[in-house]
């Protein structure tokens, strides 16, 4: 039954118009109505008075077994986008074709209700849902189980945390299985345990069905989508593979010009990333390992300092870290010149453009000596899905001390935390 | 068993820009196949509110008929203390207040039914795509099941007073009844459709239907008889709600009925209303849904 070549969702120059200002765009509601009522075709009429296109010329086309991540930055016209698609508003230009049964997930919970319990609304929210009766009996306590409330279930709603909520209503929505999924930006609020619980989900319903994944975490795109759309002003600005996409994304956050910062008696004089000077934009593997030299002049020896080298994405959110306080491993700087050697066996990263920042504190004061926060681009190309390990292990080695026997000679460092 | 269960949404959809109407064979069919799938949901939605109703208050259910004894109370006392003159309806007039409240704030619950319904829902019509039609039946589910906590006050009252052999039934009284309620409620129920899709965009309609409700009732017979003279003898025998309410009441005490063919004239006028208002409120949901908020 299910042929991997049939088409799902089919989208054909679709468009929406918004109005910026509420009072006429209730007026302009009720035009519509009465164009409607009298048999007209929206598509005939031309913008009014402060209506813009929330989305515009959206084409696609989507077969089972194909997840099409859709980004853009805020207000690009996503949710505007799934809305349409789940037949909740019409489409002022083109047309939608969606053949099969659909799921959305564009509200966790909708239907839940404050005072009622877990219990109760379970049944509310899989009634919304279309769920019967007996068949919310049948999946009762997989989603009891699924959604980890445990002993709360008989609580009201109310005092649920919001991630407890968002559990109790992914766990329910996710018990369905669509032929089409809709996922809106939902899982945010769920901690990291759940959200990978809920990824894995979502990638088991993506093997037999077409979906449509909205999010802004890059790495959840990078990994579950096998396609993505860009979206920006509610056109689409680039369509097809996940990486380039990713790019075409990242590209739409105007960069930070690079940032050093450092405390007087502090003076980094140059830092190379994998052998190479000067630079700003490093191509690289997942894969790959990350080696950094630094020279630094000091004007008066540290004991102990705390190096950390961090990896993020565009957004400036922290993907993975490696730092040598974890195991306690501190190394010295001396006066005068030093020369580090930082090296990373395996970088760890997933598809796109990732941001890299290194940092210096004194282990003793918790001073930042020495900051370059978000300094270099690194554009990373995977042919697999890579797991961010969220800490890699780094290996930090000050040459110059070993023309300084004084100080008390640090080893290798291996900062790495289970 | 998922085509069973996901059955609400047929396997196509396709949306564009024409006009739904365009396709009228496909809307009606819609229409009723949409009725008929959100029964279930219905009946989840309505015992969702109905417990949630009360549970957050001492009393509970007795705030159902509470408000409706308290109309009554006062309309008995003034009349008792003689502050008000009111014509005589052959009825005992604690009888006539009581049961003209209960019917008048039916009918008052079933106006206000449809847009309460639409906005309390708000949250799952602008995300999720689910038989709209839900919402309306649970709506009703609500208006009878309080409608019926009331009766359970009114019917010992109506005992006690046929047992003081003042009022007398007879064997068609209960079913004239209770197809007087419904009237009463289908009445309110059209009318309160018409102004859904006005109302869930402009609160306007809300305030305005409140200030209207207060008025109404007292050129309705609901808790004063039709006075002999006076401007309210001639506004309340034209006023809609009159034959629905006063005939209804008459018929629960086995009494005649004077209202018979303006009766019938307001439930045909209720069912081409509704309808009509059914089908209006289908072809605004995507342009009140898209203003409804994201």
């Amino acid at each position: 039954m299910s042929n991997t070549n049939e088409v799902m969702i089919s989208v054909d120059g679709v468009g929406k118009k918004f109005c910026r200002n509420l009072k006429r765009s209730l007026f302009y509601g009720v035009q519509d109505i009465s164009r409607e009522m009298r048999g007209a075709d929206l598509a005939n009429y031309p913008l009014r008075k402060e209506e813009f296109w929330a989305n515009r010329d959206v084409s696609f086309e989507l077969r089972r077994g194909d997840c099409l991540g859709l980004i853009g930055q805020n207000g690009a016209g996503k949710t505007t986008l799934l809305k349409m698609l789940n037949g909740l508003i019409k489409p002022d230009t083109g047309h939608i074709q969606m053949n099969g049964r659909v799921g959305a997930m564009i509200a966790l919970g909708a239907g839940f209700n404050p005072i009622l319990t877990g219990r109760e609304n379970i049944y509310v929210a899989a009634s919304v849902l279309g769920f019967s009766r007996k068949e919310i009996d049948q999946r009762f306590d997989e989603i009891v189980e699924f959604s980890e409330i445990g002993k709360f279930i008989d609580t009201p709603v109310q005092s649920y945390s919001s991630g407890m909520q968002v559990r109790l209503g992914f766990a329910v929505a996710s018990s369905l299985d669509p032929d089409i999924l809709l996922i809106d930006e939902v899982l945010a609020v769920g901690d990291v345990g759940f959200r990978t619980k809920c990824y894995n989900r979502i990638y088991e319903v993506c093997k037999n069905a077409a979906v449509i994944f909205v999010s802004h975490s890059m790495p959840q795109i990078d990994r579950l989508c096998n396609r993505a759309l860009v979206l920006t002003g509610g056109a689409v600005v680039y369509s097809g593979e996940t990486g380039p996409a990713i790019n075409q994304y990242n590209k739409l956050f105007q960069t930070k010009a690079r940032e050093w910062q450092q405390m007087d008696g502090i003076d980094v004089q140059e830092i190379s990333i994998n052998g190479i000077k000067h630079t700003r934009q490093i191509d690289l593997k997942g894969s790959d390992p990350l080696n950094v030299d630094i020279t630094v002049d000091a004007a008066s020896a540290v004991e102990k300092v705390e190096i950390s080298v961090n990896f993020l994405e565009k957004s400036y959110d922290l993907i993975s870290q490696a730092n040598n306080r974890f195991d306690q491993k501190y190394i010295s700087l001396q006066a005068g010149l030093n020369h580090l050697h930082l090296s990373i066996d395996k970088v760890g990263l997933g598809s796109g453009l990732k941001l890299l920042s290194i940092a210096f504190v004194d282990a003793n004061t918790q001073k930042i000596l020495f900051w370059a926060h978000g300094g270099w681009e690194l554009d990373v190309t995977n042919d697999v899905y890579i797991p961010s390990p969220g800490f890699n292990t780094l290996a930090i080695e000050n040459k110059s001390l070993d023309a300084t026997p004084s100080f008390k000679r640090p080893q290798t460092l291996n900062a790495k935390r289970k | 068993m998922q085509n069973q269960s996901m059955s609400s949404l047929p396997p196509h959809h396709f949306y564009s820009t024409e006009s739904s109407l365009r396709h009228p064979k496909r809307f009606f069919k819609e229409m009723f196949s949409d009725l008929w799938l959100g029964r279930g949901l219905a009946f989840t939605l309505a015992k969702r509110d109905l417990a949630a109703q009360y549970r957050q208050s001492l009393l509970g259910y007795v705030w159902a008929f509470l408000p409706v004894l308290g109309v009554t109370g006062l309309f008995t006392f003034l009349k008792l203390s003689g502050a008000m003159q009111l014509s005589n309806s052959g009825i005992p007039y604690l009888l006539f207040s009581l049961v003209g409240t209960t019917l008048w704030q039916l009918f008052v619950d079933a106006l206000n039914s449809p847009l309460a319904q639409m906005n309390s829902g708000r949250s799952m019509l602008i995300k999720l795509n689910f038989p709209r039609e839900s919402l309306l039946i649970a709506g009703i589910i609500k208006i009878w099941v309080n409608f019926g906590i009331r009766m359970l006050i009114v019917i010992p009252v109506v005992i006690f007073f046929l047992w003081k052999g003042e009022v007398t039934l007879n064997f068609w009284s209960p079913i004239l009844f209770l197809g007087g309620t419904l009237a009463v409620m289908f009445f309110g129920l059209a009318l309160g459709l018409f102004l859904v899709p006005l109302g869930v965009l402009f609160q306007d309609v809300q305030k305005a239907l409140a200030m209207l409700i207060s008025f109404w009732m007292f050129i309705t017979p609901v808790v004063i008889p039709i006075p002999e003279a006076g401007f309210a003898s001639k506004l309340m025998p034209i006023n809609p709600v009159t034959p629905l309410l006063d005939n209804t009441r008459m018929w629960l005490l086995g009494m005649h009925a004077e209202y018979i063919t303006s009766f019938g004239w307001v439930v045909l006028v209720s069912l081409v209303c509704f309808l009509w208002s059914w089908l209006v409120l289908r072809v605004s949901f995507p342009h009140i849904i898209a203003r409804m908020g994201m």
